[in-house]
């Protein structure tokens, strides 16, 4: 029965008890003592009491291990303060953390005096949970669709999995990521190291390889990932005997859990992205099934770049093959007509010494004349069918013996050829290989090549019977260039450049063999692989240049 | 013969341009026959006989086409830039040993080439365009 004052009033402190044990949520009310007036029906549970109990207690002789910190709490609230945490860390008797919410708040008596306080606490530790739980699954989703992003926009695998791992540090949270290649099944040594890494602890992978042959590494999280194609999770390394050859290092580097997703591309080939946190058991269920999704995407991708690049390889190839069609196409058809051209204008001579001699129009000082002449044709004819045979020789396939070729042993070799083949004739060779004196070819045609452009040089139509040739080597742009300059003026090469047999034609009076020596030169330099470059400009020397890669 | 009696070779073919001459000085021998080496040597001669002032003999040029430094084509893109009066009496005829159809029709299509012929040439050849250029002139005079 409720005590009621002589105006039918009930007193504060009985209101306060009628009220508290009809409350919904977990309050005491003391008194100025610390003793307990009332509990609510909820505070009773959560603590194991009955009513009858604790009322008159101390709250002191209830909770003995009550802190001091809770203690000035109480007695700043006994003397006016209202005090509230919502958020607040209690141990509890059972030794289990819970996140309670609570406040402290001083009550008066009908003499408006403080009569005591009034203790209102919630345990939230499930509400907490389920937040940091939602923000956890935020957190991983904004992770994956983030990484969803990077991946869509991808155009090279490189790039595309240097900004996942950064994603993955930067929004997921985590430590340390890295992702490697497993080896080629076929090499002798089968390494795995990190060909990207991120994150605050990777010092972690300073020298850091996994050897699939060493028995401990090859039990290890990545290689039982690689081999199993499954995902293994570690979140505890302290306790994982499979993680001992990396327990030191990962310690000092306070890592606690790991999780490798194995990646198994479309071409057979595999790899791995490990991924550490400082936490224990960082990776639960739901994590684990969000980073997996994250490898799906991350193979997805890589096939896909890998399909893209597939395909622009093979369009950039197929380009390349009808450029290099269209080159061959044209190239023949200068031979052709350079052939034609230098074989029919000497049978057109013969034809027109015939019919002068059947019109019966010579005199017999014209006679004797066009019968030197007709020699001299016969003779011209015969070189051009020589260089010609010569040149489809070349075009044919021959296999290569290639070799380290000492240059300057080379043109002493070309030098001495040209003197016994042509004595008549001074050249003056002006070689310096002190930037370069090897080439990597065949050197049969390399010294036949020389040796042609040298008697082209020197065979001059004007009927000089000296050179001045410079030679020289160097490396440029990873190329080996070999140069070649003599001392007569060129010709605007640009005005000819869109026909190559006027180039050829041009030369024609610095160069013997009415072009065919020089396509003859080029055909031998195709043959090894080599490039052959005409500079020639404008009361400049005409400079060859013929270049190998290096 | 009365009006062609200058003929102008061009070729680097020293047989062709002694055959050409012998030709024609075999068919026509009061005839003037000049023969050149080079495109601009040929060049240079027409301009110092043919650009005089009150110059009006007209001449017959046997162009070669293939050519070192300076090609036919090279040769016809200078001739261009001459005076009218100059380029309308030196009547251009391409001898050339090549039988591609690309030249011919380059030729053909150049309106200061008259015709193009395939080496060698023939007394006949010869005798029919001096035949064609007089008829030619005739209509016009």
């Amino acid at each position: 029965m409720i005590k009621q004052d002589s105006e039918g009033k009930m007193s504060k402190e009985l209101t306060l008890r009628s009220l508290t044990t009809s409350m919904p949520v977990s309050v005491a009310v003391y008194d100025n003592e610390m003793n307990i007036i009332s509990a609510s029906q909820k505070w009773l549970q959560r603590y194991g009491f009955k009513e009858e109990d604790i009322l008159g207690k101390n709250y002191y002789s209830l909770f003995t291990n009550a802190s001091d910190e809770w203690r000035m709490v109480h007695k700043r609230c006994l003397a006016g303060a209202t005090e509230k945490n919502d958020h607040d860390i209690f141990r509890m008797a059972n030794d289990c953390e819970e996140i309670v919410k609570w406040e402290v708040t001083p009550w008066k008596n009908d003499n408006e005096e403080i009569g005591g306080i009034i203790v209102y606490s919630e345990i939230i530790t499930d509400s907490e949970t389920v937040k940091r739980s939602n923000a956890k699954m935020i957190r991983e989703l904004n992770v994956l669709n983030e990484v969803g992003h990077i991946i869509f926009n991808a155009t090279d695998d490189f790039d595309m999995i240097d900004a996942v791992c950064k994603k993955i540090i930067t929004s997921g949270g985590y430590q340390l990521v890295w992702f490697g290649f497993a080896p080629d099944p076929l090499h002798e040594k089968q390494l795995i190291s990190p060909l990207h890494k991120y994150g605050t602890a990777v010092h972690y992978l300073d020298n850091f390889k996994i050897d699939l042959n060493n028995e401990a590494q090859s039990k290890g999280p990545t290689a039982t990932a690689l081999k199993t194609g499954k995902t293994v999770v570690v979140n505890n390394l302290l306790n994982a005997p499979i993680f001992t050859p990396w327990l030191q290092n990962a310690k000092e580097h306070n890592i606690h859990s790991s999780i490798t997703l194995p990646i198994s591309l479309s071409d057979g080939q595999k790899c791995v992205i490990c991924i550490y946190s400082c936490k224990k058991d960082a990776f639960d269920e739901q994590e684990v099934s969000i980073l997996e999704r994250l490898a799906v995407k991350i193979t997805y991708s890589f096939n896909d770049i890998k399909r893209r690049y597939d395909n622009k390889t093979a369009q950039i190839q197929q380009a390349q093959l009808i450029k290099d069609l269209r080159l061959r196409n044209r190239s023949l058809e200068d031979f052709t007509y350079l052939v034609s051209h230098n074989l029919r204008a000497k049978v057109a001579d013969l034809l027109g010494v015939s019919n002068l001699i059947s019109e019966h129009i010579l005199s017999e000082a014209d006679s004797k004349e066009l019968n030197g002449e007709v020699g001299r044709i016969a003779q011209k004819l015969d070189e051009v069918i020589r260089d010609l045979h010569n040149t489809l020789l070349v075009k044919e396939q021959t296999p290569l013996n290639n070799e380290q070729i000492d240059l300057s042993r080379l043109f002493a070799y070309v030098n001495n050829s040209i003197a016994s083949l042509m004595p008549d004739y001074k050249t003056n060779m002006n070689i310096n290989f002190s930037e370069n004196n090897y080439i990597f070819t065949d050197r049969y045609y390399l010294c036949e090549a020389c040796t042609q452009l040298m008697l082209g040089l020197m065979k001059k139509q004007d009927g000089n019977t000296s050179s001045n040739i410079k030679i020289s080597s160097r490396i440029k742009d990873n190329k080996v260039q070999l140069l070649i300059e003599d001392d007569h003026l060129g010709f605007n090469l640009k005005a000819a450049e869109n026909n190559a047999f006027t180039v050829y034609k041009k030369l024609y009076q610095h160069l013997s063999g009415g072009g065919i020596k020089l396509l003859y030169v080029k055909a031998i330099l195709e043959l090894i692989g080599a490039v052959f470059y005409i500079n020639c400009q404008e009361e400049e020397n005409i400079k060859f240049m013929i270049e190998f890669d290096a | 013969m009365e009006y062609f009696n200058n003929f102008i070779i061009v070729d680097d073919d020293k047989v062709n341009n002694m055959l050409c001459t012998k030709i024609i000085l075999n068919l026509y021998p009061e005839a003037t026959v000049s023969s050149f080496l080079t495109a601009r040597a040929g060049l240079n001669y027409i301009v110092s006989k043919y650009g005089q002032p009150g110059n009006t003999e007209v001449a017959v040029l046997l162009l070669d086409i293939i050519m070192p430094e300076m090609d036919a084509w090279d040769f016809l893109k200078e001739f261009e830039s001459y005076e009218p009066s100059l380029k309308e009496r030196i009547k251009i005829y391409i001898l050339s040993s090549s039988v591609d159809k690309k030249d011919m029709m380059k030729a053909n299509a150049d309106k200061h080439v008259e015709y193009y012929l395939v080496k060698p040439l023939t007394s006949e050849s010869i005798h029919l365009m001096i035949h064609v250029l007089n008829k030619k002139l005739g209509k016009q005079q």
